[in-house]
């Protein structure tokens, strides 16, 4: 909340000065109605429940627990600047108790988290006519595909629930949009790198990449097989400098029925790399050494050269965003030593500095009883780099009931694989079915399902236990 | 015998042609003033109330907020109901039209697909929203006229991209504002019926307080209500930008 008030406080100021170098320029028009209603402060926002239930036949039961009120504040100054703010008030997921003292902790028995998502202001014609500048903790989204944005790598993403594509957490940061003839030229500044926030503990082996340890060692010239006890690791975040700060530049301009941009971005891979780690044995038997097992790991520098298009062809809508990631080269050194003795030594790479492709295509069409048809095909998850990466085909699909009141989306699906050739081996396959009501406005009732199957090392597949059934409120205000 | 027949079919055939020309001149000419009429104002800056009624007499209500520039420039903006708020629309010259979601924070260009689905559950199309001259989108043709109006065939310039084969309007011969507009399908079935009412006169210009477009297949209908506007503000062309679009 102290960020809250800062840039409340901010955002006064410089409205002031704004305010002081209007009264020097001639009027523009602006519709008034708008404005007019704006000048206030005018409080926004949705309350969201959801629960979700595991049905898989051996882990049944409640895996989620979602109670989320989201308010957005906002107050226009005339047509010159504008405050926003949004935040969560959420109680997530369950009691954690573990003790019988805790029963008296409320943060353990009833979880509260407040969440500032973003708190910024705009000041428009900014010093010269057509410089907007924005200041504060602001989500920069870019590209121009649907949810999934190979581009889109400002803001750290906001994994909290895997099933929420495309969420994102917001920076602190500064940017300025300059709009010139038909260009719009931007450029985001976040002083701090931000980690990206994981899944929670059971589920967060869906992005981790796979670290193979060794099985045997040489021990006094015996083969001695590896037992690992405790597998510890260090994050440590890059140094906060202007160096290791996150920015980017955007041109956009539109051609005919197409918007189309280019992008560039430095900044930090959103997964941590390890580049050293420490092997210890600890206990020592005739065949086997017990190990334990620590890693330092770091985020390193990532850049992204990326472009979009989306528009109309024949009446399909399609769009196609890709990016070029140019990541840092991350050696592993890892050390293995008994009683100061150095049994073992080896650098492997665990980033290559190689650059390589993600990218996405899409197409919808809405037939004209209003059913909707949406496909992408991706190449590469946000979390996936040169030598993991996998393609995904998604389909959505809506078809609407008594007259818009019921929205159906029977077979909502998506299917990962790596290689088309040995797709029997290595996939993962999820249908998500959603019945929504729609019948008061405002209201959104949704019954869904995720129906989860995979093989192999397909991130998804990994999570083929955790077929779930849910039920969402949600009560925009 | 043979020669005045023939010289009496030419005769009544070139008064056919005529008249028809004639009527065909004076179908542009109507239209042309439907036009000038409905697009009189520099610039408008309207808000109305949206009333949609399902079959049953049900209804649910928005409220949104338009600006139009000329007769090919248009915003719209949506103030109410809460989940809708802040939703708008751009609309330019050569089918242009830009949507903003800001629950994305992106804009995106309206696809051919989505200009005849339903515009916000009402029972206009997009392409119904679309700022436009007449003239420029249907050929006309006079279908007849009596005492008080005219009523005019439009025939789509684009069949492809209109979801419509025809449209009838009768326009009011006092003012040349159009009255009545009925829609009809691509299989030639009136699809749909925009009723204008409660015409008032605003200083130089006319305009409509009241539109119901009724769905004849469904049984639905919206009703549109001026609650406030102003015209010639001198609306800045600035607005007409994907940049005013998202704030």
């Amino acid at each position: 909340m102290k960020n809250f008030i800062l840039i409340l406080v901010l955002f006064l100021t410089i409205n002031s000065i704004s305010a002081q170098t209007d009264s020097l320029q001639p009027e523009q028009s602006a519709p008034s109605f708008w404005s007019s209603a704006s000048d206030a402060l005018q409080w926004r926002g949705y309350f969201m429940a959801e629960t979700r239930f595991n049905v898989y036949e051996k882990n049944k039961s409640f895996n989620w627990q979602e109670y989320r009120l989201s308010l957005t504040p906002e107050i226009k100054v005339g047509n010159k600047s504008r405050f926003y703010a949004e935040i969560w008030a959420r109680s997530l997921r369950f009691p954690h108790v573990d003790n019988y003292l805790s029963l008296s902790d409320k943060t353990m028995v009833s979880p509260l988290d407040i969440d500032l998502r973003e708190a910024y202001f705009d000041v428009y014609d900014f010093i010269i006519p057509g410089l907007d500048l924005k200041v504060g903790r602001q989500r920069n989204a870019w590209g121009t595909a649907d949810k999934l944005n190979p581009t889109d790598n400002l803001n750290p993403y906001d994994l909290e629930d895997i099933w929420d594509f495309g969420r994102h957490l917001a920076s602190n940061g500064i940017s300025l949009s300059y709009y010139v003839s038909d260009f719009t030229l931007s450029t985001v500044l976040i002083p701090v790198f931000n980690p990206s926030l994981a899944p929670d503990a059971s589920l967060i082996s869906l992005i981790m990449p796979e670290v193979d340890f060794p099985e045997t060692t040489i021990f006094n010239n015996n083969l001695m097989y590896l037992k690992y006890r405790q597998i510890k690791d260090s994050l440590i975040l890059p140094e906060r400098t202007l160096e290791n700060s996150v920015y980017g530049f955007r041109i956009e301009k539109p051609f005919g029925v197409f918007n189309t941009s280019v992008s560039y971005m430095t900044g930090k891979d959103f997964l941590p790399a390890p580049f050293k780690t420490q092997i210890v044995p600890a206990v020592i038997q005739t065949d086997t050494i017990t190990i334990d097992v620590h890693s330092d790991l770091t985020f390193s520098k990532l850049q992204v050269i990326g472009a979009d298009f989306a528009g109309s062809v024949f009446n399909l809508g399609v769009w196609a965003e890709a990016g070029l990631f140019i990541p840092e080269k991350v050696t592993n050194k890892t050390q293995m030593q008994l009683m100061g003795i150095t049994l073992m030594e080896q650098d492997s790479i665990v980033i290559d500095d190689k650059p390589y492709i993600k990218y996405v295509g899409g197409l919808d069409y809405t037939f004209s009883n209003g059913s909707y048809l949406n496909f992408q095909y991706m190449h590469g998850f946000f979390h996936e780099r040169r030598l993991d990466l996998h393609n995904y085909m998604i389909l959505a699909f809506d078809i609407p009931l008594f007259n818009s009141k019921l929205k159906i989306a029977p077979c909502n699906s998506f299917i990962q694989f790596k290689d088309f050739n040995s797709i029997k081996d290595d996939y993962a396959f999820v249908v998500m079915s959603e019945l929504n009501y729609l019948g008061t406005d405002n209201l959104r009732i949704s019954l869904g399902s995720r129906i989860i199957e995979g093989k192999g090392k397909s991130n998804f597949g990994k999570l083929k236990n955790h077929d779930t059934v849910y039920l969402k409120f949600n009560y925009s205000f | 015998m043979n020669k005045n027949v023939f010289k009496i079919f030419v005769l009544l055939f070139a008064m056919f042609c005529w008249q028809n020309l004639n009527a065909q001149g004076n179908a542009v000419q109507i239209l042309e003033k439907v036009d000038d009429v409905m697009n009189a104002a520099h610039d408008q800056e309207v808000t109305v109330r949206i009333s949609i009624f399902d079959r049953r007499g049900n209804e649910s209500v928005r409220e949104l907020s338009m600006i139009q520039k000329g007769s090919d420039k248009r915003m719209i903006k949506f103030l109410s109901p809460a989940d809708q708020k802040g939703i708008a629309f751009l609309s330019l010259p050569n089918d242009n039209l830009t949507m903003y979601m800001p629950a994305f924070g992106r804009t995106r260009k309206v696809a051919g697909h989505v200009r005849n689905s339903k515009f916000a559950g009402t029972d206009y199309t997009y392409e119904d929203m679309e700022a436009k001259r007449y003239l420029d989108k249907y050929n006309p043709r006079l279908l007849g006229a009596d005492d008080e109006a005219y009523k005019l065939e439009l025939i789509p310039k684009d069949l492809e991209k209109s979801e419509y084969s025809k449209i009838h309007v009768t326009v009011r011969k006092s003012n040349f504002y159009p009255l009545i507009v009925e829609y009809f399908d691509k299989r030639g079935t009136a699809a749909k019926k925009l009723t204008s009412s409660d015409i008032r006169k605003i200083g130089e210009y006319y305009i409509a307080y009241r539109t119901t477009m009724e769905d004849l297949r469904s049984g639905t209908k919206t009703i549109m209500q001026i609650t406030n506007v102003r015209f010639d503000g001198n609306l800045s062309d600035d607005l007409f930008t994907e940049r005013y679009l998202t704030r």
